[in-house]
């Protein structure tokens, strides 16, 4: 398979991550090295292997509904980078 | 022998006899780090105030007659990458640059129960994604043996600080072979557990379902040592398992006799150093002369596993590292217009191009048109791969491989291929993808004197068939007793 | 040309847990700004998810009770996309393996009944709040809510009316409520439905295309807004345009809706199978006993207040509207008398559909705030029984009784209230009517049989209501007559 410049830009947007033109390019030809590497899993059939349903080595315990002590508020806040009024703030939504 | 250089059952023995207080322990290692730091770089944060306090306490303990768990007060290395409360967890990433995290991993709490002292965060790839700690966003680690070599990945920063004695052992994350290829580098063992044996709660995973938190020590002996603490069934965990055996020192028993161990016959190729084949067929012959059964056996997807690695790992990093968004915690970019700024800006100052490239190829591999080809054949191809392993182990208990076919290569060295298509982890991923138990002892110098590891791999659960293998074989050679000379001569 | 409208909804119900979906924080509703907020609900790095087996067990109820399949092999996968109130960046959801499958609501409009099919259930965590502050442009986030349980309840394009959706919606939260799933409380966002919209050529078998309208706060938004959407599409069809696949948000002071604006991205939301969670199995024994312990539903009890009470089906519909209404019900009939059910029974439907309904309305109040009990609804109904109190007299009596919480005697004694039924009194008083009410006397002689009823009221007004009606009717009788 061979990255179009239009995977990039989905690949980025999807990834929040902002590029430049020289960057593209270099990403484009580093992924289509790598793509090319994984090719060889093209040559195998895998048709028949049925991936659900398989008891796993890890029965999912799940939990019992007990509520257990939440952070203090100041230890939820202690990282954040920016807060106003007890709450974590980001530059407006709607803009 | 200075005490830094002593094991941690040997140094445990004198703490308990009281030969050697705690605190005179820990300023001998902390002269040991002062000295050598700025050669290795093996730290990001360093936790010396917090450390002397314990060990001050923990004197006091044993002064009234307290008597104290085995790890008790024995100086250990935290890859930072494992939640410590209070204590900065970067990930070794300009994003986590500033984070300190309200709560402690599950295997930090129970060592911190153990009164282990927790003496610095150790470098890494950043977000563990190398494999030779040339990712991180702060400093390469050196290897100990030849500074102008890297020391392996992403668990560089432990491996060269056990090999250089600046702690007694480290806890880190094995992804890929991330312990257990930088041991091999470093002359150490490094070992990854069973998955699900050791709580991953509180470790920043890229891959969840690839990584298990495992040790750095300095012999087959410490490993189980630091195992038995490690190893417990927290419910904090989904993927955690109740079943594990809890004393895994019973298992330093020197006798092979009832081993078989299975050579795949589709490891040999072209790319070995030739000293990697003297070494590991000299391995073969000494378990051989031990008693041990050598038997041929086959994995027949093993040149798929590579592809399905990279493809599984990068998908769940894009996911897994998607929360680093500049909004609750770590790294926000300044002078942003409005939200999607705040996203793309910090996203992209904040990581490393190692990751960034690995996000973005997780992305695709998971979107639509490429989810059936690459993310699910993945999946596929790991079952495959799984079912390759039950069948032999139906042959064999233990699976021989070198730990990596090169040795430690120059720092510096462009590394043009994300980890896990990196040739030194094309055998310790294997253990990643079928979940099982692996462990890298050393078994030889090259002649230009670096290390080479031993990777042995044990069906799940069976640790204690790992550790009673690499024991007897730690127990008839005398690499692990070898030290990094050219460490001492520029000191 | 005539047009069907076909419409779909997709309702979020938040789970009556005590904790969150994946960790031990409280979900309670109201508290401080972040509060509620762990390492796993903030998306810190490292955290990591235990599934609420509460959470498994209401959604597999609510399944039972849609008449779903429920899946043995379940799986949580990611949802992956960015926002703020999304603290890890990707939400926890079913997308692969949902817990339950092809079930189905009936519902009856205007006396014809409709089977709506479920396409699935599945269960997923929900969202921080974001509140805009646009004096400083800025959002500001609370996480309390983020990782609160949720079920989707996804249906069958199988409503063809905005009536049509909110009986079915109707019906559904009486389901949730009874099953004691969710407090289904829409303004505080415990129920949220979401409208797919499309029409078609009445007898075309091709679906149009259809539009998702969000932000329906009310089942009368809901109503509106599917009534307003089909005449949209149709006005659109209808002068040659197409209709978008669109996001639409329904405004309901304006009473329209307006595009919401184009995502940047594909819609592509990379989802895969959860790492952190492995696959959980449910068996037939936990279904087995979620099932041995399911509560009557309002459909089992409606047709069992008929057949058991002989109430009418009107009357048992109203009264299966609310779990509440209907214990409060049948512990009153069991209370009121023993043998004579069926008479009981009436009488008590007649109470409640009518007095409370009427005062519950009065006071913006519903019966739980209320002090009435079924015991003091049956004291009550006794005393009129004995002749102690009149209906209308009764009626004063009831309404003090459920805001004061007093026993009826105690009322009817402290305001003199107990019934005249002294024949002697009563035709003194009778006489002093008619003697000054000539005209009336004669209107009534002369055919106007509405004079008799007033002369009663004048009575009744004398007694200040306290006069046996009985007596009071057949006196006048007999001394009308008498004047002859």
């Amino acid at each position: 398979m061979k990255i179009s410049l239009k995977d990039i830009e989905n690949m980025t947007q999807w990834s929040k991550l902002e590029l430049n033109q020289e960057e593209k390019l270099e990403f484009t030809d580093k992924f289509n090295k790598i793509l090319q590497k994984l090719d060889i899993i093209e040559e195998l059939d895998t048709n028949h292997v049925e991936l659900n349903g398989d008891k796993p080595l890890h029965r999912n315990t799940l939990r019992d509904d007990e509520v257990q002590p939440s952070l203090t508020m100041d230890l939820v806040l202690k990282n954040a980078p920016d807060t106003c009024e007890g709450m974590f703030s980001v530059p407006s939504i709607l803009d | 022998m200075e005490s830094y250089k002593l094991t941690v059952h040997e140094v445990s023995a004198l703490i308990n006899k009281r030969e050697l207080s705690i605190e005179e322990l820990l300023r001998k290692v902390i002269q040991r780090i002062d000295s050598t730091e700025s050669r290795l770089d093996s730290f990001i944060t360093l936790n010396i105030d917090e450390a002397l306090q314990q060990a001050e306490t923990l004197d006091g303990l044993i002064a009234k007659g307290a008597t104290l768990p085995n790890l008790a007060g024995i100086p250990l290395g935290v890859q930072d990458n494992i939640c410590t409360f209070g204590i900065r967890t970067t990930c070794a990433s300009k994003m986590l640059d500033n984070f300190i995290p309200p709560y402690n991993s599950s295997v930090i709490e129970k060592l911190r129960q153990s009164h282990s002292i927790i003496l610095g965060k150790l470098n890494m790839d950043e977000f563990g994604m190398g494999y030779s700690t040339q990712n991180s966003a702060f400093k390469f680690t050196k290897n100990p043996w030849d500074l102008h070599k890297v020391a392996g990945g992403a668990a560089g920063g432990g491996a060269a600080a056990v090999a250089a004695d600046q702690i007694f052992y480290a806890i880190g994350s094995d992804m890929s072979g991330c312990l257990r290829q930088p041991a091999a580098f470093c002359g150490v063992v490094g070992f990854k557990p069973t998955y699900g044996l050791v709580s991953r709660f509180g470790l920043v995973a890229c891959a969840p379902s690839l990584e298990q938190i495992g040790c750095i020590t300095k012999d087959v002996s410490d490993c189980a040592y630091v195992l038995e603490e490690m190893v417990f069934y927290d419910k904090k965990d989904s993927t955690s398992m109740s079943k594990g055996n809890s004393t895994y020192t019973g298992n330093l028993v020197e006798d092979v006799r009832e081993l078989r161990i299975g050579i795949p016959k589709e490891i040999f190729d072209e790319s070995w150093d030739p000293d990697v084949r003297t070494y590991i067929n000299n391995a073969i012959e000494t378990f051989k002369k031990l008693g041990a059964q050598i038997v041929d056996i086959t994995l027949p997807h093993f040149k798929y596993a590579s592809a399905a690695h990279f493809i599984i790992s990068s998908c769940e990093s894009s996911s897994n590292l998607a929360r680093y968004d500049g909004v609750k915690y770590g790294k926000r970019a300044q002078n942003v217009e409005n939200l999607e700024e705040l996203y793309c800006k910090t996203r992209s100052q904040g990581f490393g191009q190692e990751v960034k490239a690995r996000i973005m190829l997780g992305n695709l591999f998971l979107s639509n048109e490429y989810y059936d080809s690459h993310y699910k054949k993945a999946l596929k191809i790991r079952k495959l791969l799984k079912d390759d392993f039950r069948k032999a182990f139906e042959k064999c208990n233990v699976v021989l491989t070198p730990t990596s076919p090169i040795l430690a290569f120059d720092l510096g060295h462009e590394t043009d291929l994300p980890i896990g298509m990196s040739e030194s982890q094309r055998y310790s991923l294997l253990a990643n993808m079928a979940g099982i138990p692996a462990i890298s002892i050393p078994c030889g110098l090259s002649q230009e004197g670096l290390p080479i590891g031993l990777q042995l791999m044990a069906d799940a659960l069976n640790e204690g068939t790992l550790i009673k293998a690499a024991y007897t074989f730690e127990r008839n050679t005398d690499y692990h007793i070898k030290k990094p000379m050219k460490l001492e001569v520029v000191e | 040309m005539k047009y069907e409208t076909v419409v779909g909804l997709e309702i979020h119900v938040e789970l009556k847990t005590q904790s969150k979906m994946f960790c031990g924080c409280s979900t309670a509703f109201g508290n401080e700004p972040n509060s509620q907020c762990c390492p796993v609900c903030l998306g810190m790095p490292g955290a990591l998810p235990v599934i609420n087996k509460k959470a498994v067990e209401l959604a597999i109820k609510t399944g039972i009770a849609l008449n779903c399949k429920i899946s043995e092999y379940n799986t949580m996968d990611r949802k992956n996309y960015f926002y703020p109130d999304l603290p890890k960046a990707y939400q926890t959801t079913q997308q692969y393996h949902p817990i339950c499958k092809d079930g189905y609501l009936d519902i009856e409009v205007d006396g014809r009944k409709k089977r709506i099919g479920i396409t699935r259930i599945h269960l997923e965590e929900d969202a921080g709040k974001l509140i805009h502050d646009s004096k400083n442009s800025q959002s500001l986030i609370d996480y309390n809510r983020a990782g609160v349980p949720l079920i989707e309840i996804v249906t069958e394009p199988h409503i063809g009316s905005p009536d049509e959706a909110v009986a079915f919606l109707e019906e559904l939260r009486n389901i949730l409520l009874y099953l004691e799933v969710s407090d289904c409380k829409m303004q505080e966002g415990s129920l949220r439905c979401d409208v797919n919209l499309s029409v078609r050529p009445e007898g075309q078998a091709k679906l149009g295309t259809r539009t998702e309208m969000k932000n329906l706060n009310s089942f009368r938004a809901v109503h509106r807004a599917i009534k307003n959407e089909a005449e949209r599409q149709i006005r659109i069809i209808e002068s040659g345009g197409e209709i978008l696949q669109e996001t639409r948000r329904w405004d309901d002071l304006k009473g329209e809706s307006i595009a919401m604006r184009e995502k940047q991205e594909a819609d592509d939301y990379r989802y895969f199978q959860d790492p952190d969670l492995v696959p959980f199995f449910i068996d037939c024994e936990m279904v087995e006993e979620i099932k041995n312990h399911m509560p009557e539903l309002p459909a089992q009890k409606r047709e069992r207040f008929v057949s058991e009470y002989g109430l009418p089906g009107y009357d048992a519909r109203i009264l299966i509207s609310s779990r509440e209404l209907a214990d409060f019900f049948e512990a009153s009939v069991k209370l009121y008398d023993k043998e004579k059910v069926a008479k009981g029974a009436k009488t008590v439907s007649n109470w409640l559909m009518g007095d409370l309904m009427r005062l519950t309305k009065e006071l913006g109040l519903e019966l739980g705030d209320l002090k009435l009990t079924p015991s003091l609804l049956v004291q009550l109904l006794k005393l009129i029984d004995q002749g102690a109190i009149s209906g209308s007299i009764a009626k004063e009596v009831f309404d003090e009784m459920c805001q004061t919480g007093k026993a009826p005697e105690e009322i009817v004694d402290e305001k003199g209230l107990r019934q005249i039924s002294d024949i002697d009194q009563l035709r003194e008083i009778v006489r002093e009517v008619i003697q000054e009410n000539p005209k009336t006397i004669e209107d009534y002689k002369t055919g106007k049989k509405k004079a008799f009823g007033y002369l009663v009221g004048q009575t009744m007004k004398k007694t200040r209501g306290k006069a046996n009606p009985q007596l009071v009717n057949k006196l006048l009788q007999d001394e009308i007559n008498m004047l002859h």
